[in-house]
Order: structure tokens, then C-alpha cells, then sequence
């Protein structure tokens, strides 16, 4: 769970940072990191 | 995960362990520290940042330490190797995900900075020779196409730069998998984490001030709203921390209402 910080990164930064620009393959990106990490933790 | 989540037939709701609740407070402040550092070194540089945001974790685990340090039970060996680990960690992690996420933004900064367990596996292989299992091969080459997409549309404005960006973050990462190991080792002498937690910050913060001060005489620019921000930062990761150590020790416990 704490892991997936990074996603929390990316929604907050999507609310508060409006010259951050969120494409959708940093989004897509961000998430295959997460998982690999999250699958990585439990492998 | 699942397995804090459970049903009350009592009361007809879902009933959640006090450790996933820690768990997302641990999330939410981790995930906010690399927002908030954008606000903060619009108005200082990121090595004055390091010198507001680690002292301001440090209060914080002072503030938490009568709590949760019991003084009786230390260990001195333990505590020498903590103040060793303190020179360098966790200011070099700050400083390098600081100057990371000025240079790529926090999406890219937090998702390179977050893998930590890929060092701790490699580290395991080269040191250890324990072998990768197929589900691990796996992982890897998800994390590895994970990084390549995050930083594949901004190569039009990075040009050649990307590669040794990217290091900076990779950098960060590997310094918390090569500390890890080096504190379970003092913790084996002193199980207790925010002790740990309360030296390494200690000395770092010391370490980290005394080299801004040697900074600012050269110059640099001090701004108190830039080291609000940073000490917000500062807060969250700290907040991170202790709520990540508590949500780890309720892990056992299932109850939330109990």
C-alpha cells in the first residue's frame, strides 16, 4: 500500500500543480512502476 | 491488504485495521512531501530545502520519541552506528530528491525514488547469491518499462540530458537499499526504529545545517517562505515515517474498533 505513493504524487500534482503536465503515458508509466514494485515486494 | 479489510456482521459495515489506516496516512505524506517541494524551491534551492525539511522531521521524531523510546533500553554500539549512518543519511536522499524533483517534477521524481526494493533484491543477488525467481524477472522488467514510458514523452524537451537526470533519483534509491541492510544491523542490537530514526535525523540535520550555514556565506539565498514550504515537507516525511513503523508494529493486530 505504501508502496503506491507515487500515484498519490501524481493525483495531488494533477490538483494542485497546474503547470505540471500529466500525460497519459506518465500516468500509464507511474502505474506499471508501482505494480512492478508492489509485484516485486510480494514475489 | 485484504486482509485489514473485513466484515462486521454486528454493525453491517467493513471494518478497517488501524494498520491500513496508518498505511494510508503513510501514503498520502509520502505521496504530498514531493508536491509540496514544488512550492518550496521556487523560492530556495534545494540545499537550504534539505537544511529546513530534515530538522523540521527531526522535531517531529523528537516530539514522538518520549512516546516510543524507552531511554533504559538502548544500546551504545547501536547508537554510534546510527549517528555513522546520520553523516550521510537521510540528508544525501533529501538532497538528491530535492535537485531531482526541481529538474524532472515530483511524477517522475516519486515513482523513480520509490524503487528502493529493486536495490534491496539486487543487493540480495550480488552479495547474498541468491537467485532471481521468474515472478522477480518479471517485476523487474515491469519497473524497467514503467521508467522507460515516464520519461519517454519529455525526451523532446530533455535532448541528452534525460539519461544522467534520470541518475539522480536512481541515486537516491540506491542509497536507501545500500543503508538499509546497515541498519538492521543496529537494530539488531536496538530493536527500536524511531530511535534509529531519531540519531540518523539528528546528526544528518546537524550535518546538513552546518553545511548551509558554510553556504550561505557564499551567497545563497535564504527566504522564509521557501523554508516553510520545506518544513512542511519536512513534517510530511517525518509523518510518513512514523505513521509507516506504527502501521508495521498494528500489522499483527486486525482490530480497528477493539
Amino acid at each position: 500500500l505504501i508502496a503506491s505513493y507515487p500515484v498519490v504524487t501524481l493525483v495531488l500534482s494533477r490538483l494542485f500543480l497546474k503547470d505540471e503536465p500529466v500525460r497519459t503515458l506518465l500516468i500509464g508509466g507511474v502505474a506499471v512502476t508501482v505494480g512492478g514494485i508492489i509485484f516485486l515486494i510480494l514475489a | 491488504l485484504f486482509s485489514g479489510i473485513r466484515f462486521s456482521r454486528a454493525s453491517g459495515r467493513y471494518i478497517i485495521s488501524i494498520a491500513i489506516v496508518l498505511a494510508l496516512v503513510s501514503t498520502l505524506s509520502f505521496g504530498a512531501g514531493f508536491v509540496l517541494t514544488q512550492f518550496g524551491w521556487r523560492w530556495i534551492p534545494p540545499s537550504l530545502g534539505a537544511a529546513c525539511s530534515i530538522p523540521a522531521s527531526t522535531l517531529l521524531f523528537w516530539c514522538a520519541a518520549p512516546f516510543l523510546v524507552a531511554p533504559g533500553s538502548g544500546d551504545l554500539g547501536a547508537a554510534a552506528l546510527f549517528a555513522c549512518i546520520g553523516l550521510f543519511f537521510p540528508g544525501t536522499v533529501a538532497l538528491l530528491n530535492f535537485e531531482s524533483n526541481r529538474l524532472m517534477g515530483p511524477n517522475i521524481a516519486g515513482a523513480l525514488s520509490s524503487i528502493t526494493p529493486v536495490f534491496a533484491v539486487i543487493l540480495a543477488v550480488l552479495l547474498l547469491g541468491e537467485t532471481l525467481s521468474s515472478t522477480r524477472v518479471l517485476a523487474l522488467a515491469a519497473i524497467v518499462c514503467g521508467v522507460a514510458m515516464t520519461s519517454w514523452g519529455r525526451g523532446k524537451t530533455w535532448s541528452c540530458r534525460s539519461v544522467w537526470l534520470l541518475a539522480l533519483p536512481l541515486a537516491s534509491s540506491a542509497v536507501r537499499g545500500l543503508v538499509q541492510p546497515i541498519i538492521k544491523l543496529g537494530l539488531a542490537w536496538w530493536p527500536n526504529p524511531i530511535a534509529a530514526a531519531v540519531i540518523c535525523y539528528t546528526v544528518s540535520s546537524a550535518v546538513l545545517v552546518i553545511s548551509a550555514r558554510l553556504h550561505s556565506t557564499s551567497g545563497a539565498a535564504f527566504d522564509r517562505r521557501g523554508a516553510l514550504w520545506f518544513a512542511a515537507v519536512g513534517i510530511c516525511n517525518g509523518l510518513a515515517v512514523l505513521a509507516m513503523y506504527a502501521a508495521l508494529g498494528k500489522g499483527q493486530s486486525p482490530s480497528f474498533r477493539r
